[in-house]
Protein backbone atom coordinates (compact mmCIF):
# COMPACT_ATOMS: atom_id res chain seq x y z
CA UNK A 1 0.00 0.00 0.00
CA UNK A 2 1.36 3.37 -0.99
CA UNK A 3 0.24 5.44 2.00
CA UNK A 4 1.66 8.63 0.53
CA UNK A 5 -0.38 8.19 -2.65
CA UNK A 6 -3.56 7.35 -0.66
CA UNK A 7 -3.10 10.42 1.56
CA UNK A 8 -2.67 12.59 -1.50
CA UNK A 9 -5.87 11.19 -3.00
CA UNK A 10 -7.80 11.74 0.24
CA UNK A 11 -6.75 15.39 0.25
CA UNK A 12 -7.52 15.99 -3.41
CA UNK A 13 -10.89 14.23 -3.31
CA UNK A 14 -11.89 15.86 0.00
CA UNK A 15 -11.35 19.28 -1.55
CA UNK A 16 -13.25 18.23 -4.66
CA UNK A 17 -16.01 16.89 -2.39
CA UNK A 18 -16.25 20.14 -0.48
CA UNK A 19 -16.36 22.15 -3.69
CA UNK A 20 -19.33 20.05 -4.84
CA UNK A 21 -21.05 20.62 -1.50
CA UNK A 22 -20.19 24.32 -1.36
CA UNK A 23 -21.37 25.09 -4.89
CA UNK A 24 -24.49 22.90 -4.80
CA UNK A 25 -25.42 23.84 -1.23
CA UNK A 26 -24.48 27.48 -1.78
CA UNK A 27 -26.81 27.68 -4.77
CA UNK A 28 -29.55 26.09 -2.66
CA UNK A 29 -29.11 28.81 -0.04
CA UNK A 30 -29.03 31.61 -2.61
CA UNK A 31 -32.21 30.35 -4.26
CA UNK A 32 -33.94 28.70 -1.30
CA UNK A 33 -33.92 31.52 1.25
CA UNK A 34 -35.46 34.13 -1.09
CA UNK A 35 -37.95 31.51 -2.32
CA UNK A 36 -38.94 30.72 1.25
CA UNK A 37 -39.32 34.42 2.00
CA UNK A 38 -41.42 34.91 -1.11
CA UNK A 39 -43.92 32.18 -0.30
CA UNK A 40 -44.19 33.44 3.28
CA UNK A 41 -45.61 36.77 2.00
CA UNK A 42 -49.37 36.99 2.54
CA UNK A 43 -49.86 37.69 -1.18
CA UNK A 44 -48.46 34.24 -1.97
CA UNK A 45 -50.44 32.54 0.78
CA UNK A 46 -52.31 30.19 -1.58
CA UNK A 47 -49.10 29.31 -3.40
CA UNK A 48 -47.33 28.40 -0.22
CA UNK A 49 -49.32 25.28 0.60
CA UNK A 50 -48.66 23.88 -2.87
CA UNK A 51 -44.95 24.62 -2.70
CA UNK A 52 -44.64 23.21 0.80
CA UNK A 53 -46.54 20.11 -0.33
CA UNK A 54 -44.33 19.52 -3.33
CA UNK A 55 -41.20 20.20 -1.30
CA UNK A 56 -42.23 17.72 1.38
CA UNK A 57 -42.86 15.03 -1.21
CA UNK A 58 -39.55 15.90 -2.92
CA UNK A 59 -37.68 15.22 0.29
CA UNK A 60 -38.87 11.63 0.34
CA UNK A 61 -37.15 10.90 -3.01
CA UNK A 62 -33.92 8.95 -2.27
CA UNK A 63 -30.75 10.94 -2.85
CA UNK A 64 -29.34 8.25 -5.12
CA UNK A 65 -32.42 8.59 -7.33
CA UNK A 66 -31.94 12.36 -7.58
CA UNK A 67 -28.35 11.85 -8.73
CA UNK A 68 -29.51 9.13 -11.15
CA UNK A 69 -32.15 11.35 -12.71
CA UNK A 70 -29.54 13.98 -13.56
CA UNK A 71 -27.56 11.75 -15.91
CA UNK A 72 -30.14 11.38 -18.70
CA UNK A 73 -31.03 15.05 -18.30
CA UNK A 74 -27.64 16.74 -17.99
CA UNK A 75 -25.08 14.07 -18.84
CA UNK A 76 -22.07 13.33 -16.69
CA UNK A 77 -19.43 15.36 -14.87
CA UNK A 78 -19.22 18.13 -12.30
CA UNK A 79 -22.19 20.22 -13.39
CA UNK A 80 -24.92 17.55 -13.20
CA UNK A 81 -23.52 16.44 -9.83
CA UNK A 82 -23.69 19.98 -8.49
CA UNK A 83 -27.18 20.38 -9.86
CA UNK A 84 -28.35 17.20 -8.14
CA UNK A 85 -26.96 18.46 -4.83
CA UNK A 86 -28.61 21.83 -5.40
CA UNK A 87 -32.00 20.23 -5.97
CA UNK A 88 -31.67 17.99 -2.98
CA UNK A 89 -30.50 20.74 -0.61
CA UNK A 90 -33.08 23.25 -1.82
CA UNK A 91 -36.03 21.66 -0.05
CA UNK A 92 -34.97 21.93 3.60
CA UNK A 93 -33.78 25.49 2.99
CA UNK A 94 -37.10 26.61 1.48
CA UNK A 95 -39.18 24.75 4.03
CA UNK A 96 -37.31 26.07 7.04
CA UNK A 97 -37.22 29.64 5.77
CA UNK A 98 -40.97 29.52 5.22
CA UNK A 99 -41.72 27.82 8.54
CA UNK A 100 -39.33 30.07 10.47
CA UNK A 101 -41.04 33.21 9.23
CA UNK A 102 -44.58 31.91 9.50
CA UNK A 103 -44.11 30.72 13.07
CA UNK A 104 -43.28 34.18 14.38
CA UNK A 105 -45.87 35.36 16.89
CA UNK A 106 -48.31 37.43 14.77
CA UNK A 107 -48.58 40.06 17.52
CA UNK A 108 -44.91 40.92 16.94
CA UNK A 109 -45.58 41.59 13.27
CA UNK A 110 -48.73 43.52 14.11
CA UNK A 111 -46.79 45.68 16.56
CA UNK A 112 -44.28 46.44 13.81
CA UNK A 113 -46.98 47.37 11.33
CA UNK A 114 -48.80 49.45 13.93
CA UNK A 115 -45.64 51.43 14.61
CA UNK A 116 -45.29 52.33 10.96
CA UNK A 117 -42.59 49.93 9.80
CA UNK A 118 -42.65 49.24 6.07
CA UNK A 119 -42.90 45.69 4.76
CA UNK A 120 -39.17 45.63 4.00
CA UNK A 121 -38.29 46.97 7.47
CA UNK A 122 -40.43 44.30 9.11
CA UNK A 123 -38.76 41.62 6.95
CA UNK A 124 -35.16 42.65 7.57
CA UNK A 125 -35.38 43.96 11.14
CA UNK A 126 -37.94 41.61 12.60
CA UNK A 127 -38.84 38.54 10.58
CA UNK A 128 -35.41 37.47 9.36
CA UNK A 129 -33.62 37.98 12.69
CA UNK A 130 -36.36 36.06 14.50
CA UNK A 131 -36.45 33.26 11.92
CA UNK A 132 -32.65 33.18 11.71
CA UNK A 133 -32.07 30.13 13.88
CA UNK A 134 -34.78 28.10 12.10
CA UNK A 135 -33.46 29.11 8.67
CA UNK A 136 -29.92 28.23 9.76
CA UNK A 137 -31.16 24.86 11.04
CA UNK A 138 -32.50 24.19 7.54
CA UNK A 139 -29.22 25.23 5.94
CA UNK A 140 -27.28 23.10 8.40
CA UNK A 141 -29.42 20.04 7.61
CA UNK A 142 -29.10 20.73 3.89
CA UNK A 143 -25.32 20.98 4.03
CA UNK A 144 -24.89 17.82 6.06
CA UNK A 145 -27.19 15.90 3.71
CA UNK A 146 -25.15 17.33 0.82
CA UNK A 147 -21.90 15.90 2.20
CA UNK A 148 -23.49 12.47 2.25
CA UNK A 149 -25.24 12.75 -1.10
CA UNK A 150 -22.06 14.06 -2.76
CA UNK A 151 -20.53 10.58 -2.38
CA UNK A 152 -22.92 9.50 -5.14
CA UNK A 153 -21.48 12.16 -7.45
CA UNK A 154 -18.90 9.55 -8.42
CA UNK A 155 -21.64 7.59 -10.19
CA UNK A 156 -22.17 10.39 -12.72
CA UNK A 157 -18.51 11.35 -12.95
CA UNK A 158 -18.67 14.20 -10.49
CA UNK A 159 -15.68 13.09 -8.43
CA UNK A 160 -15.40 13.55 -4.68
CA UNK A 161 -14.80 11.02 -1.93
CA UNK A 162 -17.25 8.67 -3.62
CA UNK A 163 -14.37 7.84 -5.98
CA UNK A 164 -12.48 6.20 -3.12
CA UNK A 165 -15.52 4.46 -1.66
CA UNK A 166 -16.74 2.94 -4.92
CA UNK A 167 -13.18 2.05 -5.97
CA UNK A 168 -12.74 0.25 -2.65
CA UNK A 169 -16.03 -1.62 -3.17
CA UNK A 170 -15.09 -2.62 -6.72
CA UNK A 171 -11.62 -3.84 -5.73
CA UNK A 172 -12.77 -5.29 -2.40
CA UNK A 173 -10.08 -3.04 -0.90
CA UNK A 174 -11.15 -2.19 2.62
CA UNK A 175 -8.36 0.37 3.13
CA UNK A 176 -9.38 2.47 0.15
CA UNK A 177 -13.08 2.08 0.97
CA UNK A 178 -12.61 3.16 4.59
CA UNK A 179 -10.32 6.02 3.57
CA UNK A 180 -13.20 7.45 1.55
CA UNK A 181 -15.99 6.58 3.98
CA UNK A 182 -14.25 7.87 7.11
CA UNK A 183 -13.16 11.07 5.36
CA UNK A 184 -16.75 11.72 4.24
CA UNK A 185 -18.01 11.08 7.78
CA UNK A 186 -15.45 13.48 9.24
CA UNK A 187 -16.39 16.14 6.71
CA UNK A 188 -20.08 15.79 7.63
CA UNK A 189 -19.31 16.15 11.33
CA UNK A 190 -17.09 19.17 10.66
CA UNK A 191 -19.76 20.88 8.54
CA UNK A 192 -22.37 20.24 11.22
CA UNK A 193 -20.07 21.60 13.93
CA UNK A 194 -19.20 24.67 11.87
CA UNK A 195 -22.81 25.61 11.22
CA UNK A 196 -23.72 24.95 14.84
CA UNK A 197 -21.05 27.44 15.83
CA UNK A 198 -22.23 30.03 13.33
CA UNK A 199 -25.80 29.78 14.62
CA UNK A 200 -24.71 30.14 18.22
CA UNK A 201 -22.47 33.09 17.48
CA UNK A 202 -25.11 34.93 15.47
CA UNK A 203 -28.24 34.36 17.57
CA UNK A 204 -29.06 37.41 19.72
CA UNK A 205 -29.10 36.76 23.46
CA UNK A 206 -32.78 37.69 23.62
CA UNK A 207 -33.84 34.62 21.65
CA UNK A 208 -30.98 32.19 22.28
CA UNK A 209 -32.42 28.87 23.49
CA UNK A 210 -30.06 28.28 26.43
CA UNK A 211 -30.37 31.12 28.90
CA UNK A 212 -27.11 32.85 29.65
CA UNK A 213 -26.16 33.70 33.26
CA UNK A 214 -27.42 37.27 32.82
CA UNK A 215 -30.74 35.96 31.58
CA UNK A 216 -31.22 33.87 34.68
CA UNK A 217 -31.53 36.71 37.13
CA UNK B 1 -58.49 65.15 18.33
CA UNK B 2 -59.96 62.08 16.68
CA UNK B 3 -63.27 62.08 14.85
CA UNK B 4 -65.07 59.18 13.21
CA UNK B 5 -67.90 59.98 10.81
CA UNK B 6 -70.32 57.22 9.81
CA UNK B 7 -67.57 54.61 9.63
CA UNK B 8 -68.54 51.13 8.47
CA UNK B 9 -66.55 48.03 7.71
CA UNK B 10 -67.94 44.77 6.36
CA UNK B 11 -66.24 41.42 6.64
CA UNK B 12 -66.43 38.73 4.02
CA UNK B 13 -69.83 37.12 4.12
CA UNK B 14 -71.57 40.47 4.41
CA UNK B 15 -71.57 40.68 8.20
CA UNK B 16 -71.04 44.25 9.26
CA UNK B 17 -68.14 44.28 11.67
CA UNK B 18 -68.59 47.98 12.24
CA UNK B 19 -71.81 49.70 11.30
CA UNK B 20 -72.17 53.46 10.94
CA UNK B 21 -70.06 54.45 13.94
CA UNK B 22 -69.50 58.13 14.70
CA UNK B 23 -67.81 59.69 17.70
CA UNK B 24 -65.28 62.33 18.59
CA UNK B 25 -62.47 62.22 21.12
CA UNK B 26 -61.45 65.73 22.20
CA UNK B 27 -57.76 66.50 22.55
CA UNK B 28 -56.24 65.17 25.77
CA UNK B 29 -59.11 62.82 26.64
CA UNK B 30 -59.41 59.06 26.94
CA UNK B 31 -62.24 57.38 25.08
CA UNK B 32 -62.82 53.74 25.97
CA UNK B 33 -64.40 51.38 23.45
CA UNK B 34 -66.06 48.62 25.41
CA UNK B 35 -68.37 45.75 24.59
CA UNK B 36 -68.61 41.98 24.36
CA UNK B 37 -66.17 40.21 22.06
CA UNK B 38 -67.04 40.53 18.40
CA UNK B 39 -68.72 43.89 18.92
CA UNK B 40 -66.31 45.64 16.55
CA UNK B 41 -64.32 47.62 19.08
CA UNK B 42 -60.89 46.37 17.97
CA UNK B 43 -61.81 46.76 14.30
CA UNK B 44 -62.87 50.33 15.01
CA UNK B 45 -59.55 51.00 16.74
CA UNK B 46 -57.50 49.54 13.91
CA UNK B 47 -59.26 51.69 11.35
CA UNK B 48 -57.88 54.77 13.07
CA UNK B 49 -54.28 53.88 12.17
CA UNK B 50 -55.42 52.18 8.97
CA UNK B 51 -54.43 48.65 9.91
CA UNK B 52 -57.97 48.14 8.64
CA UNK B 53 -59.45 50.35 5.93
CA UNK B 54 -63.03 51.50 6.47
CA UNK B 55 -65.46 50.49 3.74
CA UNK B 56 -67.25 53.79 4.09
CA UNK B 57 -67.15 56.86 6.28
CA UNK B 58 -64.30 59.12 7.21
CA UNK B 59 -61.81 59.28 10.04
CA UNK B 60 -60.13 62.53 10.99
CA UNK B 61 -57.06 62.97 13.13
CA UNK B 62 -56.57 66.63 14.02
CA UNK B 63 -59.02 67.51 11.25
CA UNK B 64 -56.95 65.71 8.60
CA UNK B 65 -58.76 62.96 6.70
CA UNK B 66 -56.58 59.88 7.40
CA UNK B 67 -57.35 58.36 4.01
CA UNK B 68 -55.31 61.17 2.43
CA UNK B 69 -52.22 60.42 4.55
CA UNK B 70 -49.59 57.77 3.81
CA UNK B 71 -50.46 54.96 6.26
CA UNK B 72 -46.79 54.43 7.22
CA UNK B 73 -46.41 58.12 8.07
CA UNK B 74 -49.77 58.10 9.89
CA UNK B 75 -48.79 55.14 12.09
CA UNK B 76 -45.44 56.64 13.03
CA UNK B 77 -47.33 59.53 14.58
CA UNK B 78 -49.82 57.40 16.47
CA UNK B 79 -48.67 55.31 19.42
CA UNK B 80 -49.96 51.75 19.35
CA UNK B 81 -50.16 49.31 22.26
CA UNK B 82 -51.59 45.79 21.97
CA UNK B 83 -52.60 43.15 24.48
CA UNK B 84 -49.85 40.73 23.52
CA UNK B 85 -47.38 43.61 23.78
CA UNK B 86 -45.49 42.37 20.72
CA UNK B 87 -42.07 43.43 21.95
CA UNK B 88 -39.30 42.34 19.59
CA UNK B 89 -37.65 39.45 21.47
CA UNK B 90 -34.31 39.82 19.66
CA UNK B 91 -33.90 43.44 20.66
CA UNK B 92 -32.99 44.87 24.05
CA UNK B 93 -35.47 46.96 26.00
CA UNK B 94 -33.70 50.12 24.83
CA UNK B 95 -33.79 49.01 21.19
CA UNK B 96 -37.47 48.13 21.50
CA UNK B 97 -38.35 51.54 22.85
CA UNK B 98 -36.22 53.18 20.18
CA UNK B 99 -38.00 51.58 17.21
CA UNK B 100 -40.08 54.56 16.16
CA UNK B 101 -37.44 57.25 16.94
CA UNK B 102 -35.10 55.12 14.86
CA UNK B 103 -37.58 55.00 11.98
CA UNK B 104 -37.86 58.77 12.27
CA UNK B 105 -34.06 58.98 12.06
CA UNK B 106 -33.45 60.72 15.37
CA UNK B 107 -29.77 61.02 16.24
CA UNK B 108 -28.34 58.47 18.66
CA UNK B 109 -27.88 60.83 21.58
CA UNK B 110 -31.46 62.02 21.42
CA UNK B 111 -32.73 58.42 21.23
CA UNK B 112 -30.64 57.34 24.22
CA UNK B 113 -31.90 60.27 26.28
CA UNK B 114 -35.49 59.56 25.34
CA UNK B 115 -35.15 55.86 26.23
CA UNK B 116 -33.79 56.71 29.67
CA UNK B 117 -36.49 59.29 30.22
CA UNK B 118 -39.24 56.78 29.39
CA UNK B 119 -37.73 53.99 31.48
CA UNK B 120 -37.55 56.38 34.42
CA UNK B 121 -41.15 57.42 33.84
CA UNK B 122 -42.18 53.74 33.90
CA UNK B 123 -40.39 53.30 37.22
CA UNK B 124 -37.73 51.02 35.72
CA UNK B 125 -34.18 52.32 36.42
CA UNK B 126 -32.52 52.70 32.99
CA UNK B 127 -29.14 51.40 34.14
CA UNK B 128 -30.74 48.18 35.25
CA UNK B 129 -33.21 47.57 32.43
CA UNK B 130 -31.82 49.24 29.30
CA UNK B 131 -29.84 46.23 28.11
CA UNK B 132 -32.18 43.47 29.19
CA UNK B 133 -34.24 41.43 26.77
CA UNK B 134 -38.04 41.20 26.86
CA UNK B 135 -38.03 37.61 28.11
CA UNK B 136 -36.08 38.71 31.16
CA UNK B 137 -38.99 40.90 32.33
CA UNK B 138 -42.25 40.10 34.09
CA UNK B 139 -45.56 40.48 32.29
CA UNK B 140 -46.27 43.80 33.95
CA UNK B 141 -42.83 45.16 33.11
CA UNK B 142 -43.22 44.07 29.49
CA UNK B 143 -46.52 45.87 29.23
CA UNK B 144 -44.88 49.01 30.67
CA UNK B 145 -42.25 48.77 27.94
CA UNK B 146 -45.06 48.32 25.42
CA UNK B 147 -46.54 51.62 26.59
CA UNK B 148 -43.12 53.30 26.66
CA UNK B 149 -42.45 52.14 23.10
CA UNK B 150 -45.76 53.58 21.94
CA UNK B 151 -44.90 56.93 23.52
CA UNK B 152 -41.28 56.98 22.37
CA UNK B 153 -41.59 59.64 19.72
CA UNK B 154 -44.09 61.55 21.85
CA UNK B 155 -47.07 61.10 19.53
CA UNK B 156 -50.11 63.19 20.50
CA UNK B 157 -52.37 60.17 19.99
CA UNK B 158 -52.28 56.69 21.49
CA UNK B 159 -54.31 53.65 20.46
CA UNK B 160 -54.43 50.92 23.07
CA UNK B 161 -55.95 47.50 22.40
CA UNK B 162 -56.66 45.78 25.73
CA UNK B 163 -53.21 46.74 26.99
CA UNK B 164 -53.80 45.39 30.49
CA UNK B 165 -56.00 42.46 29.49
CA UNK B 166 -53.43 39.70 29.91
CA UNK B 167 -52.19 40.79 33.35
CA UNK B 168 -53.14 39.45 36.76
CA UNK B 169 -55.65 41.64 38.65
CA UNK B 170 -53.11 43.18 41.03
CA UNK B 171 -50.64 44.12 38.31
CA UNK B 172 -53.49 45.39 36.15
CA UNK B 173 -54.73 47.62 38.94
CA UNK B 174 -51.24 49.01 39.48
CA UNK B 175 -50.63 49.66 35.79
CA UNK B 176 -54.01 51.35 35.42
CA UNK B 177 -53.12 53.72 38.24
CA UNK B 178 -49.69 54.45 36.79
CA UNK B 179 -51.30 54.98 33.42
CA UNK B 180 -53.74 57.55 34.83
CA UNK B 181 -50.91 59.37 36.58
CA UNK B 182 -48.86 59.55 33.39
CA UNK B 183 -51.89 60.64 31.40
CA UNK B 184 -52.57 63.43 33.90
CA UNK B 185 -49.17 64.87 33.02
CA UNK B 186 -48.99 64.12 29.29
CA UNK B 187 -52.60 64.68 28.24
CA UNK B 188 -52.53 62.40 25.22
CA UNK B 189 -55.60 61.81 23.11
CA UNK B 190 -56.28 58.12 23.67
CA UNK B 191 -58.61 55.52 22.23
CA UNK B 192 -58.56 52.45 24.43
CA UNK B 193 -60.26 49.11 23.84
CA UNK B 194 -61.34 46.79 26.64
CA UNK B 195 -64.03 44.22 27.35
CA UNK B 196 -63.93 45.09 31.05
CA UNK B 197 -66.59 47.65 31.98
CA UNK B 198 -64.88 48.32 35.33
CA UNK B 199 -61.68 49.28 33.52
CA UNK B 200 -63.69 51.45 31.13
CA UNK B 201 -65.36 53.34 33.94
CA UNK B 202 -62.16 53.78 35.86
CA UNK B 203 -59.99 55.02 32.99
CA UNK B 204 -62.34 56.72 30.57
CA UNK B 205 -63.25 60.37 30.18
CA UNK B 206 -65.80 59.00 27.73
CA UNK B 207 -67.07 55.45 27.37
CA UNK B 208 -68.31 54.09 24.04
CA UNK B 209 -70.41 50.98 24.48
CA UNK B 210 -70.59 48.87 21.33
CA UNK B 211 -72.69 45.90 20.36
CA UNK B 212 -72.73 43.97 17.08
CA UNK B 213 -70.83 46.68 15.27
CA UNK B 214 -72.99 49.53 16.45
CA UNK B 215 -72.22 52.27 18.92
CA UNK B 216 -74.99 52.11 21.51
CA UNK B 217 -73.95 54.86 23.89
CA UNK B 218 -71.10 57.36 23.99
CA UNK B 219 -71.06 59.24 27.23
CA UNK B 220 -69.19 60.13 30.38
CA UNK B 221 -68.76 57.14 32.73
CA UNK B 222 -71.16 58.58 35.29
CA UNK B 223 -73.81 59.04 32.62
CA UNK B 224 -73.33 55.46 31.42
CA UNK B 225 -73.77 54.25 35.00
CA UNK B 226 -76.69 56.47 35.90
CA UNK B 227 -78.54 56.80 32.62
CA UNK B 228 -77.88 53.71 30.51
CA UNK B 229 -79.24 54.23 26.99
CA UNK B 230 -81.02 50.90 26.84
CA UNK B 231 -81.41 47.54 28.50
CA UNK B 232 -78.27 46.18 26.90
CA UNK B 233 -76.13 48.93 28.37
CA UNK B 234 -77.81 48.60 31.76
CA UNK B 235 -77.13 44.85 31.69
CA UNK B 236 -73.58 45.32 30.52
CA UNK B 237 -72.84 47.89 33.18
CA UNK B 238 -74.21 45.49 35.77
CA UNK B 239 -76.43 45.64 38.82
CA UNK B 240 -73.83 46.96 41.23
CA UNK B 241 -73.87 50.42 39.71
CA UNK B 242 -73.60 52.23 43.01
CA UNK B 243 -70.47 50.31 43.92
CA UNK B 244 -69.03 50.95 40.47
CA UNK B 245 -69.57 54.66 40.96
CA UNK B 246 -66.95 54.46 43.70
CA UNK B 247 -64.41 54.02 40.92
CA UNK B 248 -65.20 57.50 39.73
CA UNK B 249 -64.37 59.15 43.02
CA UNK B 250 -60.86 59.80 44.26
CA UNK B 251 -59.96 59.32 47.89
CA UNK B 252 -58.93 62.94 48.42
CA UNK B 253 -62.41 64.09 47.47
CA UNK B 254 -64.06 62.31 50.40
CA UNK B 255 -61.36 61.95 53.06
CA UNK B 256 -61.47 63.77 56.38
CA UNK B 257 -58.69 66.31 56.07
CA UNK B 258 -56.54 67.33 59.01
CA UNK B 259 -56.54 64.09 60.98
CA UNK B 260 -55.04 64.01 64.50
CA UNK B 261 -51.27 63.90 64.12
CA UNK B 262 -48.25 63.82 66.39
CA UNK B 263 -44.61 64.55 65.60
CA UNK B 264 -42.40 61.50 65.95
CA UNK B 265 -40.16 63.33 68.44
CA UNK B 266 -43.08 64.21 70.71
CA UNK B 267 -43.09 62.90 74.25
CA UNK B 268 -45.62 60.54 75.74
CA UNK B 269 -47.02 63.40 77.78
CA UNK B 270 -47.80 65.40 74.65
CA UNK B 271 -49.40 62.32 73.16
CA UNK B 272 -51.56 61.83 76.19
CA UNK B 273 -52.79 65.40 76.13
CA UNK B 274 -53.90 64.91 72.51
CA UNK B 275 -55.37 61.51 73.25
CA UNK B 276 -56.98 62.44 76.54
CA UNK B 277 -60.23 60.71 77.28
CA UNK B 278 -61.99 64.08 77.29
CA UNK B 279 -61.10 64.66 73.63
CA UNK B 280 -62.55 61.28 72.68
CA UNK B 281 -59.54 60.73 70.44
CA UNK B 282 -58.32 57.14 70.65
CA UNK B 283 -55.50 57.23 68.11
CA UNK B 284 -53.21 59.63 66.30
CA UNK B 285 -51.06 59.41 63.18
CA UNK B 286 -47.35 59.89 63.72
CA UNK B 287 -45.53 62.11 61.25
CA UNK B 288 -42.02 63.38 60.59
CA UNK B 289 -40.69 66.88 59.95
CA UNK B 290 -42.37 67.23 56.56
CA UNK B 291 -45.61 65.65 57.76
CA UNK B 292 -44.58 62.38 56.12
CA UNK B 293 -46.49 59.47 57.62
CA UNK B 294 -44.41 57.36 60.03
CA UNK B 295 -47.04 55.27 61.73
CA UNK B 296 -49.96 55.07 64.10
CA UNK B 297 -50.21 55.36 67.83
CA UNK B 298 -53.17 54.38 70.01
CA UNK B 299 -54.09 55.78 73.40
CA UNK B 300 -53.71 52.45 75.18
CA UNK B 301 -50.18 52.00 73.77
CA UNK B 302 -49.18 55.36 75.26
CA UNK B 303 -50.80 54.55 78.58
CA UNK B 304 -49.01 51.20 78.81
CA UNK B 305 -45.67 52.66 77.85
CA UNK B 306 -46.01 55.69 80.10
CA UNK B 307 -46.47 53.51 83.15
CA UNK B 308 -42.96 52.19 82.61
CA UNK B 309 -41.26 55.59 82.48
CA UNK B 310 -40.92 58.57 80.18
CA UNK B 311 -41.25 56.88 76.79
CA UNK B 312 -40.76 58.63 73.47
CA UNK B 313 -43.33 58.33 70.70
CA UNK B 314 -40.55 57.11 68.43
CA UNK B 315 -40.17 54.02 70.65
CA UNK B 316 -43.79 52.96 70.79
CA UNK B 317 -45.12 53.99 67.39
CA UNK B 318 -46.63 51.24 65.27
CA UNK B 319 -44.90 51.68 61.93
CA UNK B 320 -46.72 48.82 60.25
CA UNK B 321 -49.43 50.97 58.72
CA UNK B 322 -51.23 50.55 55.41
CA UNK B 323 -51.89 53.81 53.58
CA UNK B 324 -53.51 54.78 50.29
CA UNK B 325 -52.48 57.53 47.91
CA UNK B 326 -54.63 60.59 47.52
CA UNK B 327 -55.76 59.81 43.97
CA UNK B 328 -56.60 56.17 44.61
CA UNK B 329 -60.21 55.49 43.69
CA UNK B 330 -62.53 55.10 46.65
CA UNK B 331 -63.37 51.63 45.38
CA UNK B 332 -59.71 50.55 45.57
CA UNK B 333 -59.29 52.18 48.97
CA UNK B 334 -62.38 50.39 50.22
CA UNK B 335 -61.15 47.00 49.06
CA UNK B 336 -57.82 47.74 50.74
CA UNK B 337 -59.63 48.50 53.99
CA UNK B 338 -61.74 45.35 53.72
CA UNK B 339 -58.83 43.09 52.93
CA UNK B 340 -56.75 44.37 55.86
CA UNK B 341 -59.75 44.68 58.18
CA UNK B 342 -59.16 48.38 58.81
CA UNK B 343 -61.80 50.83 60.03
CA UNK B 344 -59.72 53.75 58.77
CA UNK B 345 -56.84 54.22 56.43
CA UNK B 346 -54.49 57.22 56.17
CA UNK B 347 -54.37 59.09 52.87
CA UNK B 348 -50.96 60.26 51.73
CA UNK B 349 -49.87 62.71 49.07
CA UNK B 350 -46.52 63.28 47.40
CA UNK B 351 -43.50 62.00 49.38
CA UNK B 352 -45.82 60.16 51.72
CA UNK B 353 -47.16 63.30 53.40
CA UNK B 354 -50.23 62.71 55.52
CA UNK B 355 -53.21 64.50 54.00
CA UNK B 356 -56.22 62.93 55.58
CA UNK B 357 -57.96 59.81 56.69
CA UNK B 358 -60.60 57.71 54.99
CA UNK B 359 -63.15 55.97 57.17
CA UNK B 360 -66.15 53.73 56.54
CA UNK B 361 -68.26 56.62 57.67
CA UNK B 362 -66.95 58.92 54.92
CA UNK B 363 -67.55 56.18 52.32
CA UNK B 364 -71.06 55.64 53.63
CA UNK B 365 -71.79 59.34 53.17
CA UNK B 366 -70.62 59.16 49.55
CA UNK B 367 -72.80 56.15 48.83
CA UNK B 368 -75.80 57.94 50.29
CA UNK B 369 -75.06 60.92 48.04
CA UNK B 370 -74.82 58.74 44.89
CA UNK B 371 -78.06 56.93 45.64
CA UNK B 372 -80.08 60.06 46.23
Amino acid sequence: MDWGLLWGEIQRLSIQHMILVAVGGGMAIVVGVPAGILISRPAFGRFAQTVVGIASVGQTVPSLAVVGIMMPLLGVGFKPAVFALFVYALLPVVLNTYAGIRNIDPSIIEAGRGMGMTGAQILFKVELPLAFSVIMAGIRTAMVICVGTATFAHLIGGGGLGDLIFLGIALLDMTTLLAGAISAAILAVLVDFLFGRIVRACTPRGIAPASSPEAAK
Amino acid sequence: MIRLEHVSKAYEGGVNAVNDVSFEVPRGEIAILVGPSGCGKTTTLKMINRLHEPASGKIFVDDVDTSTVDPIELRRNIGYVIQDVGLFPHMTIAENIAVVPHLKKWDRKRIAERVDELLTMMGMPPAEYRNRYPRELSGGQRQRIGVARAMASDPPILLMDEPFGALDPITRERLQNEFLKIQEKLKKTIVFVTHDIDEAIKLGDKVAIMRKGRLIQYDAPSAVLNEPADEFVADFVGQDRTLKSLRLIRTYEVMDADPPALHIQASAAEALSLLSSSSGQKYAWVVGDARELKGLIARKDVLEADASGDAKIADIVNTNVVSVERDTTVKDALSEMLSYGLARVPVVGPEGRLEGVLTFDSIRKVLARIDS
